[in-house]
C-alpha cells in the first residue's frame, strides 16, 4: 500500500471559501446544490403548468406565461439541473474512484462551475425582463425563435445563457477526461475502473463532441436575431430544418449524457447491495461504448415528421440502441441473481429505476418507428416517454446515488424511514403523473398547449396527472426534510457504511482535502472489497467481509 | 494510453462508415457534414493524445486497438506517479472570470456597452490567474 | 421456475390487451396500417416488458438477504455465453420490428398516382388555408372560426403542406397521421378515408400564442356528395 504525503494548502474559511475553493469535492457540492436549486425551480414551473391543465379552460396563467413556463421547465431541467447534476457527481466521485487527490485542472474546474451558474442565472433572468423569459420551447426551433416572432430580451438572454453553460460543459468534460486518463492510482488500469467512471468517460466524450453543435446552432440563431443574417429564415434563403439538424445532433447525445452516468450509479449500487461483483463487467463497458457511438447517428428520429430526413436510416440506428440497453438490463438482473440483496433506500431507488426505465425504454422503440412517430410525435405520448426515461430513469437513479453517497460527502447517514417514505411517494406520484399521458397522447392531446376544450375528453387523465405531480412535489419535500434533519442529527456514517467496493470507501467520510491518507492495493475493480476480504481471512476473529 | 486511445478509434470506426452510409442513403448535406466532423474531431483526439502522452503506445496491430485485453504491465503501471505533490490553493480568479463572461454575455444581449467592462474584467482575470500560477 | 410461466404469460396477455385496446381503429387506409403496426409493437413490447419485469421482480424477491444469514454469496463475475444470448435476442427482435416498420412506412408514405383532389395546406400564425388545386376553392380560418374542409371517402386525397411564417404541424389525431408544415418546404401526405364523419385536425408543433386554438375539421362524405359540395362552393366563390 502507498502512503501519500501532500502539502495541504490553507483555505480561506467561511463563505468566501466556497467562492474561492478549487477542491473538487467542494466544487462537486456546489454543482449538486445549484443543480438541486434548479430542480426545485423548474419543478415549481411544472406544478404551475399541471395546475393549469388540471381542468379545461384558462384559470391560472395566460398563454404567453404558459409558454414561458414550459420553455424554462425544459431548459432548467436539461441544462441547469440534469447536466450540472451529472458533472457534480462526476466531480466529487471520479477522483475518489481512481485514487487521485483532485481533478487534472482544479482552477478550470472552478471556472466551469461558475460559468454554468452564470449561464443558468442569465437564462432564468428572462423572467425579470418586461417581456418575460424565452417562450419558444427548450428546443428553440427557428424561425419561431427568430426576432420576428420572439422579440424581447428574454430570448437573447436564453441563447447566451444556454451557450455559456454549454461552453462550461465542454470545459468540465475535458477536465474529467484528462483526470481519468492521466491521474489514475498505481494499478488502476482502465479495465479496473468502476463502471460509474466508465460511464463518465463516455458521457464526457459525448459532451465534448456534441455541445459544440449546440454552440454553433445558438451562435447562428443569435446572428439571425441580432445581425440580420438568415441562416434559418426561409425568406433570406435559409433553412429551418438546418437548425433542427444542429440542435438534435447535440440534443440526442444530451439525452444519453443525462442517462449514462445514472446507469453508472445503478451499476455501482446494485452489486454492493447484492454483495456480488457486477455481472459482466466488460459487457457493461462494451454496451456503454456502443450506446455512446450510436447516439451520434440517431439525431433525426426527433425530425421524422419534418419529412426531410431519411426515415429508414434513423429508424434502424435508433432501434439498435435497444440492444446495448438490453445487455445492461440483463446484466443488472444477472448481478442481483444469486446475491443477498439488502433493500436499504439506495437499493429501493435502484429497483424503482429498473421498472420505470424499462417502461420508458420500451415506449422509445415505438417512437423509433416512423409510421408510429407520425402518429404520436409532439403529443403527450412523447412527454410520457421522456419523463419515464429522464424522471423514472435519471431522477430515481440520482436519488439512489444521493442516498448512497451523501453519507460519504457529509459523514452522516440519511434517515432510512424518511427515505422509504420518499421512495413510495415518488413512485406513486410519478406513475400517476406520467402514465395517463400515454393515453392523452394516443387520444391526440398535443404538447405545449395551455388549454383544451372539455369536449375532447382529456379532463380525467389530466386531473390524475396533476394529482401525481403534487405527490412528486410532496416526495421531494420529504427528501429535503430528510436532508436538513439528517445532516444535523443523522447517525455518523463511518468510512464505509454500505460495505462498498470502490476506493471512496477506503477514506474517511467526508474525505480529507487530498482525499486519501493511504490507498489499498488495486488488483481488481473492487479494491476495497479485496482488502476487506484479506483482512477478514488474516484477522484473528475472522468474520464476514 | 492504449485503452484510452482505443475508445476514440472505436468511435471513429463507427462514425466513418455511418457518415458514408448516411450520405449514400439520403444525400443530405448537414448531417453528413456533422458526422464527418465527428470523425475528424475524434481523429484529432487520437493524434493529440498520442503526441501528448509521455509513454507513446507501442506499435500495435489493429486487433490490439480493437480488443479489450490489457497486458499485465499496462495494468500494473500507474499513469501518474503518486509522488508528494502540491494541490493548488484557493483562488478567486475562476469565479471572477465567470463573472467577466457573464457581463460580456450581457453585451451580446443589451448591446456592446456591457462588453467593455466585461472584456476589461476578463483581461484582468487572465493576467491575475496566470501570475498566480507563476507565483506558485 | 416452470410454475411461474402461467402467471407471467397471463400478465403479458393482460398488458397486451390493454396496450393495443387504447388506440382507436382509424377510419383510413393509412391509419389502419399504423393501427396494425402499433398492435404488433404493443404485443412484442408487452411480452418484453412483462418477462423482463418478472425477471427483475423474481431476482429481487428470491435473493432478498435473510436477517440471520451473513455469509458471502457466490462471487461469479459473468457468463459470456449468457451475455451473447441476450445480445442476440434483442437484435433479432429489433430486426423484425425494423422490417415491419419498413413495410408500413411504404403504405403510410405512398403517393397515389392520381388523387381525387390535391389540397394545398398553408399554415400560418394562427390558422389554416386549404386550397383545392385546379378547382378554385379556398377554405381558411383561425381560432373560433375553425375551417372545415370536405373530402371524399374511398378516394385518395393528397395534402401538400407548407407554412407561411413559423413551423406548424398538420395533425389529424383520429387518422393517426401528422406532418410538419415548414416554411420554404412542402410535405405531401396522401390519405384515403373510408368512413364518413367529422375528424378534428390540430397543429402539433408549438407555433406561438394561439398554438392550442389552431384547429380545423375534415368532413369526409361520399364521392357524389363531395362533387356536389365542390361545385356549389365554386359557384359561391364565383358569385362573391
Amino acid at each position: 500500500m502507498a502512503t501519500l504525503e501532500h502539502s495541504v494548502p490553507r483555505t480561506a474559511g467561511g463563505l468566501l471559501e466556497w467562492f474561492t475553493s478549487v477542491d473538487h469535492k467542494k466544487i462537486g457540492i456546489l454543482y449538486l446544490s445549484s443543480a438541486l436549486v434548479f430542480f426545485v425551480l423548474s419543478g415549481i414551473l411544472a406544478l404551475v403548468m399541471r395546475s393549469e391543465l388540471a381542468q379545461p379552460g384558462l384559470q391560472l396563467v395566460d398563454r404567453q406565461t404558459y409558454a414561458q413556463l414550459f420553455t424554462m421547465h425544459g431548459t432548467g431541467m436539461m441544462f441547469f439541473f440534469g447536466t450540472p447534476m451529472v458533472i457534480g457527481l462526476a466531480n466529487y466521485f471520479v477522483p475518489l474512484h481512481i485514487g487521485a487527490p483532485d481533478v487534472a485542472f482544479p482552477r478550470l474546474n472552478a471556472f466551469a462551475f461558475w460559468l454554468t451558474l452564470a449561464g443558468a442565472v442569465m437564462a432564468f433572468a428572462g423572467f425579470l425582463t418586461a417581456t418575460g423569459a424565452a417562450a419558444f420551447g427548450w428546443t428553440a426551433y427557428a424561425p419561431l425563435s427568430g426576432d420576428a416572432y420572439s422579440p424581447g430580451t428574454g430570448a437573447d438572454l436564453w441563447i447566451i445563457g444556454v451557450a455559456l453553460s454549454g461552453v462550461a460543459g465542454v470545459l468540465a468534460a475535458v477536465n474529467l477526461l484528462a483526470t481519468i486518463f492521466g491521474m489514475r492510482a498505481p494499478g488502476m488500469s482502465m479495465l479496473r475502473m468502476s463502471i460509474f467512471n466508465w460511464n463518465i468517460v463516455v458521457t464526457s466524450i459525448l459532451i465534448a463532441f456534441s455541445f459544440p453543435a449546440l454552440t454553433v446552432a445558438l451562435a447562428l440563431l443569435w446572428a439571425d436575431r441580432n445581425l440580420g443574417s438568415s441562416f434559418f429564415e426561409p425568406a433570406g434563403g435559409g433553412d429551418p430544418v438546418l437548425y433542427q439538424h444542429l440542435f438534435w445532433f447535440f440534443g440526442h447525445p444530451e439525452v444519453y449524457i443525462l442517462i449514462l452516468p445514472f446507469f453508472g450509479i445503478v451499476t455501482e449500487i446494485i452489486p454492493v447491495f447484492s454483495r456480488k461483483p457486477v455481472f459482466g463487467y466488460k459487457g457493461f463497458v462494451f454496451a456503454t461504448l456502443l450506446i455512446g457511438a450510436y447516439s451520434f447517428s440517431v439525431w433525426a428520429h426527433h425530425m421524422f415528421t419534418t419529412g426531410a430526413v431519411d426515415g429508414p436510416f434513423f429508424s434502424a440506428t435508433s432501434m439498435l440502441i435497444a440492444v446495448p440497453t438490453g445487455i445492461k438490463f440483463f446484466n443488472w438482473i444477472g448481478t442481483m441473481w444469486g446475491g443477498k440483496i439488502r433493500f436499504q433506500t439506495p437499493m429501493l431507488f435502484c429497483a424503482g429505476f429498473l421498472f420505470m426505465f424499462l417502461m420508458g425504454g420500451i415506449t422509445g422503440v415505438f417512437l423509433a418507428s416512423p409510421p408510429l412517430d407520425y402518429f404520436v410525435h409532439d403529443t403527450y405520448y412523447v412527454v410520457a416517454h421522456l419523463h419515464y426515461v429522464l424522471f423514472g430513469g435519471s431522477v430515481f437513479a440520482m436519488f439512489a446515488g444521493l442516498y448512497y453517497w451523501i453519507p460519504k460527502m457529509s459523514g452522516r447517514m440519511l434517515s432510512e424511514g424518511l427515505g422509504k417514505l420518499h421512495f413510495v411517494l415518488l413512485l406513486v406520484g410519478m406513475n400517476a403523473a406520467f402514465f395517463p399521458m400515454h393515453q392523452l397522447g394516443i387520444d391526440g392531446m398535443q404538447r405545449r398547449i395551455p388549454d383544451y376544450p372539455a369536449s375532447f375528453g382529456y379532463a380525467q387523465e389530466n386531473l390524475v396527472s396533476t394529482a401525481g405531480a403534487f405527490l412528486i412535489a410532496l416526495a421531494v419535500l420529504v427528501f429535503f426534510i430528510n436532508l436538513f434533519v439528517s445532516l444535523r442529527r443523522g447517525p455518523l456514517a463511518g468510512d464505509d457504511p454500505w460495505g462498498g467496493y470502490t476506493l471512496e470507501w477506503a477514506t474517511t467520510s467526508p474525505p480529507p482535502h487530498h482525499n486519501f491518507h493511504r490507498l489499498p492495493p488495486i488488483r481488481s475493480a473492487r479494491p476495497v472489497f479485496d482488502e476487506r476480504r484479506e483482512n477478514a481471512q488474516a484477522g484473528p476473529e475472522g468474520g464476514s467481509p | 494510453m492504449i485503452e484510452e486511445l482505443r475508445l476514440f478509434v472505436r468511435i471513429a470506426l463507427y462514425a466513418a462508415p455511418a457518415a458514408a452510409l448516411y450520405w449514400l442513403l439520403s444525400s443530405e448535406v448537414s448531417g453528413t457534414w456533422m458526422l464527418s466532423a465527428l470523425v475528424v474531431a475524434v481523429a484529432m483526439w487520437v493524434v493529440s493524445a498520442t503526441a501528448l502522452s509521455r509513454r507513446r503506445p507501442q506499435p500495435s496491430s489493429a486487433a490490439r486497438l480493437l480488443g479489450f485485453e490489457e497486458t499485465e504491465t499496462e495494468s500494473q503501471r500507474s499513469s501518474l506517479e503518486l509522488a508528494p505533490q502540491v494541490l493548488p490553493g484557493p483562488s478567486a480568479w475562476p469565479a471572477a472570470a465567470a463573472l467577466a463572461a457573464f457581463v460580456t454575455g450581457l453585451g451580446a444581449v443589451y448591446g456592446g456597452w456591457f462588453a467593455i467592462p466585461g472584456l476589461l474584467l476578463g483581461v484582468t482575470c487572465t493576467v491575475g490567474w496566470l501570475t498566480q500560477i507563476q507565483r506558485r | 421456475m416452470t410454475r411461474l410461466v402461467r402467471p407471467i404469460s397471463c400478465m403479458a396477455l393482460l398488458v397486451m390487451v390493454g396496450a393495443s385496446a387504447c388506440v382507436p381503429q382509424a377510419p383510413s387506409v393509412q391509419g389502419r396500417a399504423v393501427n396494425q403496426l402499433y398492435g404488433i409493437f404493443a404485443v412484442i413490447a408487452s411480452i418484453i416488458f412483462v418477462v423482463t419485469a418478472a425477471l427483475i421482480a423474481l431476482s429481487m424477491l428470491r435473493y432478498r438477504a435473510k436477517p440471520s444469514d451473513d455469509a458471502l454469496p457466490a462471487q461469479f463475475e459473468g457468463n459470456v455465453k449468457l451475455e451473447l444470448i441476450w445480445f442476440a435476442i434483442p437484435t433479432v427482435i429489433v430486426v423484425v420490428l425494423f422490417i415491419l416498420t419498413l413495410q408500413k412506412l411504404d403504405v403510410v408514405t405512398e403517393r397515389a398516382p392520381d388523387p381525387e383532389s390535391i389540397i394545398e395546406v398553408d399554415a400560418y400564425q394562427w390558422g389554416w388555408s386549404f386550397t383545392y388545386r385546379g378547382e378554385g376553392v379556398n377554405i381558411s380560418g383561425g381560432p373560433h372560426n375553425d375551417p372545415e374542409l370536405v373530402v371524399p371517402i374511398d378516394r385518395a386525397v393528397a395534402f401538400e403542406i407548407s407554412a407561411e411564417d413559423v413551423q406548424h404541424s398538420f395533425y389529424l389525431p383520429r387518422l393517426l397521421i401528422k406532418r410538419d408544415a415548414i416554411p420554404g418546404r412542402t410535405n405531401r401526405v396522401d390519405v384515403e378515408i373510408d368512413e364518413p364523419g367529422r375528424y378534428i385536425g390540430k397543429c402539433a408543433e408549438f407555433c406561438g400564442l394561439l398554438h392550442a386554438e389552431m384547429n380545423f375539421v375534415v368532413r369526409a362524405v361520399p364521392p357524389l356528395e363531395y362533387r356536389a359540395w365542390l361545385n356549389e362552393r365554386k359557384q359561391d366563390d364565383g358569385n362573391a
